[in-house]
């Protein structure tokens, strides 16, 4: 199912989590809520994944149970060539330290009741990196590589700003020196003009350090500058997977269609007739049947409401639509003409926007 | 005259650690049936502004000069002076206002249509038959899908879409002249903002209402506005047509806001697959608190064009305060040497 | 560059801004010297005396009687010092207390050179020896108060720091564990939640051969620690699922080391206010207790056992209006001390400031 990515370094498989949804007294199971629900990928080593999708779609809980930080429900994660699912306890936590998360908001992410010294240092701690004096030599280079001075070490999250906070997030992470990194949001919670500093700042260090990122993002324009490969999800589902300027040019998927014209741009040149989808995502407690997203789909047919869409891949580009297969079938197999197609079609079928 | 003009508004609060002006000396204006566009980062006072129009700023903060003249069928009055009760006639009934998170504006305890109807007669004396059946005239108007079974369910069974167009709705129950949207798609999801804007930009021109909308997202105005000021540490720094300034932007910040945005256009991707990024201009440094705003121009410690001392065709940056000057027709910029730039240097180099 | 503050650093410069909570502050300390140095300030016993060549401490007595030298037992001073101690051994030297009057007996006419006898029953309003006045077995009552500040104190602080330890630790397992124990820890919170506090001591001090005033604060922190279980445990709900807590995880902290360092510190200033509050109602509660006759036999002395006495004969209006007043200034330090530490603790607020 997955492409493989040259020299894996996260391979996630068939991965699933589900909450239980309790009511009454005793707590009785009476449903569940499929956040993530079959979602398959795979991170070269120093590649960047984007994860992208609309607030409920589960790309936050992918990040996390990838971290087992919650646990999923099924499917494997294996990292540098760990499966994680047999780890426990101990084990776990011993592993941790290569695998590491940015939040998206700095000021929840960090206790207030510990300086920054504190902060950082606790990991160090935990794995027993280094004595008093090795530590505080990390530190000082953690702060250092993310351009925080280290007199910061003494002082306390509530005096700095956003975007300073963030900072001090990555260092925490780097500082036990991962392979692997999960970007939550990283940028959502912090000014335009801080956000491109932090979005340098993580280009950089994935460049220097190596590092592995799956970069989590509800900002289309963002993950289309951090990452190679980019994923969008709906609904507990990865419904289309390219390159990033693949999928920026020719999107075949009719939800990343919609996507992409939603998003508001400053340039005039850039500026496409906005397809503005109907409705509401719907629960991921009752998701529909057949292709999750017909119910928004102005382009559904009779077959998307009742078979799931399986995956149709051209090169490395995959995206799990009946529409897209079939156009894709019909150009040959040539996904420009495809998504050319794909995007007259889901353009002329989409209720007129007023202007 | 234009239908809201403000001038020289300032807004200060006064705290424990001493006065704090939010907002600057401000003056803006709006025409009938127009868009305005308000933008700026968090703290620069751009909500603290829209607050003060309707003089809901909560203490301790405090209108301390300027006016705001609302044009009306009696001539123009001042906002800042009105009586309470007059007032309150305008909130709601002549001024609507939209908040950014519906969940918080709405009253948990009431069905939308009681919500709705609420808002119509509090300025239209009629039954409450009537203000129901206006109730659901203006769900409709917002089209919030089955609006007669919503008329009756409760904020929480909404999704933040639909509440965000009752917000809407009641904002425009008794056809306001002007609509106050202060981030009204921030909390929403692109898919939904794009409903959002869309829905207010018909509305505005079905029922010819103003729009002033405060946002910090550049890309939104540039979709919906006519006109756009853009804000900086309590202070307009540019205001011009939207087309102008997302054209040729004159003032460092409003560059540096627009070029520290991604573009897709300048990446490459290489023989080998990888991704050629050219790095992101940024505006160094960060946004100060209104308890040390910088003096002179509040940008030029972090301005890549300052001039430390008077140069041949202007003053030192931080020391004068630039005033808004009209550099072409219609286009405001807060900056002394706007229009003669020159090529930016490190920030920093200006250490006089 | 200014300091850096932690959090309690900063609580603490926002809890000095507010006056009234600082002289609710001082009044404590006020207190707890008074208590500490109750022996000292008013008692019939040298605070510190030479008799027969050697030096000895008769005060501490006034905390446990085994702390009284055997010395003066054996030479039958019977609690009369001052005339005893000049003809046993004329050498002798004394240092007394502030104040000539002690809290467990009426003091006799001479005991103290040109001092009367304290007036009894309903004749003992303030005069100079007596600036509150005496009760009707003629004891001192400022003495008396003196003495009792001991208890006032201990009661608030014992049954609190019993309820605050039970409370917490409950509110903590079932908060940060969940599921079925979360579940055992509220059921077992809402049982003793239904317990009467009130008619349970009185039970209990009713079967208990020799009931003291530990016994006292023993229960009402055994069932006083309800609110505080409950409020541990929505913090720790709350915190759990935060960021720092999930970033502590990932970083692989273990259960203890998220509990203590991450939750419990952050958790700690809002369960800190309720026991505040429960400071000045347990005090509240054993000064009901001593008034209704159930307060702690001598040698210890309460204010509200004061109180008592004034119930047979209300003509004695100074044993209701000096404890009463005390009773009073205490339980509203307490409160505004709480009411201090919310404003102080309270993140809304500190995020206004910003």
């Amino acid at each position: 199912m997955t492409s493989p990515a040259p020299d894996p370094l996260v391979v996630v498989t068939d991965l699933e989590t589900h909450f239980p949804i309790r009511r009454g007294l005793l707590r009785r199971r009476v449903g569940e809520v499929r956040a993530v629900d079959g979602v398959s990928f795979s991170i070269g080593r120093g590649q960047t994944l984007g994860l992208v999708g609309e607030s409920g779609c589960g790309k936050t809980t992918v990040g996390r149970s990838v971290l087992r930080l919650v646990e999923p429900t099924a499917g494997t994660v294996s990292i540098a060539g760990q499966d994680l699912r047999p780890l426990g306890g101990a084990a776990l936590r011993r592993f941790r330290r290569r695998m590491q998360i940015v939040f998206q908001d700095p000021y929840g992410s960090l206790n207030p009741r510990m300086n920054v010294r504190q902060i950082l240092e606790e990991g160090l701690i935990i794995h027993g990196m280094g004595d008093a004096a090795g530590r505080m030599e990390r530190m000082t280079a953690a702060l250092d590589r993310t351009g925080m001075p280290a007199v910061a070490m003494a002082r306390y999250p509530h005096e700095f700003s956003g975007g300073q906070r963030q900072r001090i997030a990555i260092a925490r992470a780097l500082v036990l020196e991962p392979e692997f990194l999960v970007l939550d949001e990283p940028i959502s919670a912090l000014d335009v003009s801080i956000q491109a500093q932090v979005m340098n700042l993580l280009v950089d260090l994935r460049e220097r350090l190596g590092l592995t990122y799956l970069f989590i993002s509800h900002d289309l324009s963002a993950v289309d500058y951090v990452a190679d490969e980019v994923a969008v999800m709906y609904l507990g589902r990865i419904v289309e997977r390219a390159p990033a300027a693949t999928l920026r040019l020719e999107p075949l998927h009719p939800y990343t269609i919609a996507l992409l014209s939603a998003v508001p741009s400053v340039d005039v040149r850039r500026r496409r007739r906005r397809i503005v989808l109907t409705g509401d995502v719907p629960s991921p407690a009752r998701p529909p049947a057949g292709c999750r997203f017909h119910t928004r789909c102005p382009v559904a047919e009779a077959v998307c409401r009742e078979i799931d869409p399986p995956a149709t891949s051209v090169g490395d580009h995959l995206v799990h639509c009946h529409i897209a297969a079939r156009e894709l079938e019909r150009c040959g197999g040539n996904a420009g003409a495809a998504a050319e197609i794909m995007a007259a079609t889901v353009a002329a079928a989409a209720p007129t926007p007023v202007d | 005259m234009p239908l809201l003009d403000i001038s020289n508004l300032v807004t200060a609060f006064h705290t424990p650690a001493g006065r704090v002006p939010a907002v600057d000396g401000v003056s803006l204006s709006i025409d009938r049936g127009k868009t305005l566009g308000l933008v700026g980062e968090s703290g620069c006072g751009k909500s603290v502004t829209a607050m003060s129009i309707l003089r809901l700023v909560s203490a301790p903060g405090v209108i301390e000069s300027g006016s705001i003249l609302l044009d009306g069928p009696g001539g123009p009055v001042d906002l800042v002076s009105l009586p309470e009760p007059q007032l309150r006639k305008v909130r709601g009934g002549r001024i609507g206002m939209i908040f950014q998170e519906p969940m918080t504006s709405l009253n948990p305890v009431f069905t939308v249509g009681d919500q709705v109807a609420e808002a119509v007669l509090l300025h239209q004396g009629c039954s409450r038959e009537a203000a129901r059946a206006r109730a659901l005239e203006m769900l409709r108007l917002v089209r919030l899908a089955d609006p007669e079974r919503r008329l009756d369910e409760y904020p929480h069974q909404l999704s933040g879409g639909m509440r965000q167009r009752v917000m809407i709705a009641m904002a425009l129950a008794c056809e306001p002249d002007l609509v106050v949207a202060d981030e009204p798609t921030t909390a929403l999801d692109v898919t939904i903002q794009a409903q959002i804007l869309d829905l207010l930009a018909d509305l505005r021109r079905r029922l010819g209402t103003a729009i002033l909308l405060i946002t910090h997202d550049l890309g939104v105005v540039a979709e919906t506005c006519d006109e756009v000021a853009v804000m900086y540490a309590g202070r307009i720094v540019e205001r011009a047509p939207a087309e102008k300034l997302f054209r040729r932007p004159l003032h460092p910040y409003t560059i540096g806001l627009l070029a520290a945005r991604p573009d897709p256009d300048a990446m490459a991707t290489r023989a080998d697959g990888t991704t050629v990024r050219p790095r992101l201009t940024t505006i160094p440094g960060m946004v100060p608190s209104p308890q040390h705003f910088p003096p002179g121009c509040r940008f030029h410690p972090r301005c890549g064009y300052a001039h430390g001392r008077p140069g041949p065709d202007g003053p030192a940056c931080d020391g004068g305060v630039p005033e808004l000057r009209e550099l072409e027709p219609g286009h405001f910029v807060r900056c002394h040497y706007a229009g003669s730039l020159g090529e930016p240097h490190a920030v920093g180099a200006l250490s006089t | 560059m200014e300091r850096s503050h932690g959090f309690w650093g900063e609580a603490w410069r926002r809890y000095r801004r507010r006056p009234l909570a600082m002289a609710a502050l001082a009044f404590v300390a006020f207190l707890v010297i008074v208590a500490t140095l109750a022996p000292a300030i008013a008692g019939t016993k040298p605070v510190l005396c030479r008799y027969k060549g050697r030096i000895y401490a008769p005060c501490l007595g006034y905390f446990d009687r085994r702390l009284e030298p055997a010395i003066f037992t054996k030479d039958k001073f019977r609690g009369t010092y001052p005339k005893n101690l000049a003809e046993k051994d004329p050498a002798s030297w004394a240092i007394w207390p502030l104040f000539f009057q002690d809290p467990y007996r009426s003091v006799r006419g001479d005991e103290w050179p040109g001092r009367p006898e304290n007036p009894a029953m309903d004749q003992g309003r303030p005069s100079w020896t007596n600036p509150f006045g005496t009760d009707q077995a003629g004891v001192d009552v400022l003495a008396k108060m003196v003495h009792g500040t001991t208890v006032a104190l201990l009661v608030g602080f014992v049954s609190m720091g019993i309820a605050g330890t039970i409370g917490i630790i409950v509110g903590a397992i079932g908060g940060y564990f969940g599921g079925w124990i979360d579940m055992l820890a509220s059921r077992i919170t809402e049982i003793v939640m239904c317990v009467p506090t009130l008619v349970l001591i009185l039970a209990i001090l009713a079967i208990i051969e020799k009931p003291t005033i530990w016994h006292t604060m023993a229960i009402i922190g055994m069932t006083g620690w309800t609110g505080i279980a409950r409020l541990t445990r929505g913090e720790f709900l709350r915190l759990k699922g935060s960021e720092y807590v999930t970033a502590a995880r990932a970083a692989g902290a273990g259960p203890a080391r998220i509990i203590l360092r991450h939750i419990l510190p952050n958790s700690l200033a809002p369960i800190l206010v309720p026991i505040t509050f429960g400071i000045a109602s347990a005090i509240l509660t054993e000064s009901g207790l001593s008034f209704l006759g159930f307060g702690p036999p001598p040698p210890s002395a309460s204010w509200g056992s004061i109180l008592n006495g004034a119930r047979s004969n209300l003509g004695m209006w100074w044993l209701v209006l000096f404890p009463g007043t005390a009773i009073f200034l205490t339980v509203l330090a307490y409160n505004l001390i709480g009411e201090g530490l919310q404003e102080a603790t309270d993140p809304r607020l500190r995020e206004a400031r910003k």
